[in-house]
């Protein structure tokens, strides 16, 4: 499977989905008006991704803002991940929120409470 | 026929406006207002929480009348219906206050101020449910979803919302919303 890489712009993150690594990275920023339209090959590759994903799957999530809208297609990023982890495959999600931005940990809980996957809530100092 | 368009944005209020845009939205001008309100708010002494609380809201606000203002013939020199709307950013003595300005259709009205009604009538937990029952359970379009834009904004603000709907011409209203954010 090529990996996806895709350079972060004022409104939508930096991605980096490698499958020889099990690496699933999204960091930035997240505010883009059709956030389904940006989303739409991230969530085609893990379909692919998870017919034969990485024994371990590390999923970075840094994001300084994600709107409403792309608050959906992280879900859907979340629950195509959450199959992984149900079909055997270990999977674990990092979900990283600057010092103090109870905001961005408060979203990460809310994710946490919904996806079936082992979160780790990790503080970036400032 | 002209519209005097200032008598309907017009915000009582005492205190310093930090930044205003009346006009037509599109994706691109989206872009340059977002950085024209974060390098005004770059320029200010702010903390960072409040700092993001702000930017957060400004971003979801502008986005919510990108999707969801009507077009409307405002100036008859301009032969075409525009998708009008404003936002303004004030800083008063205790709260960071927002306030949007869009036209809808009148029969809209009961819907928005219902919506409104429920999520200014949560407490902080109810809201915290009610987002991901949004989140979880309805269909997301292009255009966004199912009004979590608006929980999400009282979410981060901590505030109610305060609104008006002012007639206007052909069945169809000004609706302006306020959202305020304590200064600390």
């Amino acid at each position: 499977m090529e990996p996806i890489k895709i350079e972060g712009t004022p409104k939508t993150p930096t991605v980096h989905f490698d499958a020889t690594t099990g690496l699933v990275e999204i960091k930035g920023r997240s505010i883009p008006e059709n956030s389904i339209e940006f989303y739409k090959s991230l969530i085609d590759w893990l379909d692919s991704y998870l017919t034969t994903p990485a024994k371990l799957t590390t999923v970075d999530i840094q994001l300084e803002y994600f709107n409403t809208s792309s608050s959906k297609c992280i879900l859907d990023v979340f629950k195509k991940l959450e199959a992984i982890y149900k079909s055997g495959h270990e999977v674990i999600i990092n979900w990283y929120y600057e010092e103090d931005d109870e905001d961005m940990l408060e979203a990460g809980e809310d994710y946490q409470s919904i996806i079936k996957i082992p979160f780790k809530m990790c503080e970036i100092e400032e | 026929m002209e519209v005097d368009i200032n008598s309907f944005i017009k915000v009582d209020f005492s205190g310093e406006i930090l930044f205003s845009f009346q006009g037509e939205l599109t994706s691109s001008k989206i872009t340059i207002l977002l950085e024209d309100i974060e390098t005004k708010l770059n320029e200010m002494d702010i903390d960072i929480k409040v700092y993001k609380k702000i930017y957060y809201i400004c971003v979801e606000s502008v986005q919510n009348l990108f999707h969801h203002s009507m077009t409307i013939h405002l100036n008859g020199s301009i032969n075409e219906d525009i998708r009008f709307c404003s936002i303004q950013l004030f800083k008063t003595d205790k709260y960071y206050s927002i306030v949007t300005g869009n036209f809808v259709k009148e029969e809209k009205i009961p819907e928005i101020a219902n919506h409104i009604e429920s999520i200014n009538g949560f407490s902080k937990d109810e809201l915290k449910d009610y987002y991901k029952k949004i989140l979880t359970n309805q269909e997301f379009s292009s255009k966004g979803g199912g009004g979590l834009g608006m929980i999400d904004i009282a979410r981060k603000a901590n505030n109610k919302y305060i609104y008006s709907f002012k007639p206007f011409v052909k069945e169809t209203a000004f609706f302006k919303l306020q959202i305020n954010i304590n200064q600390n």
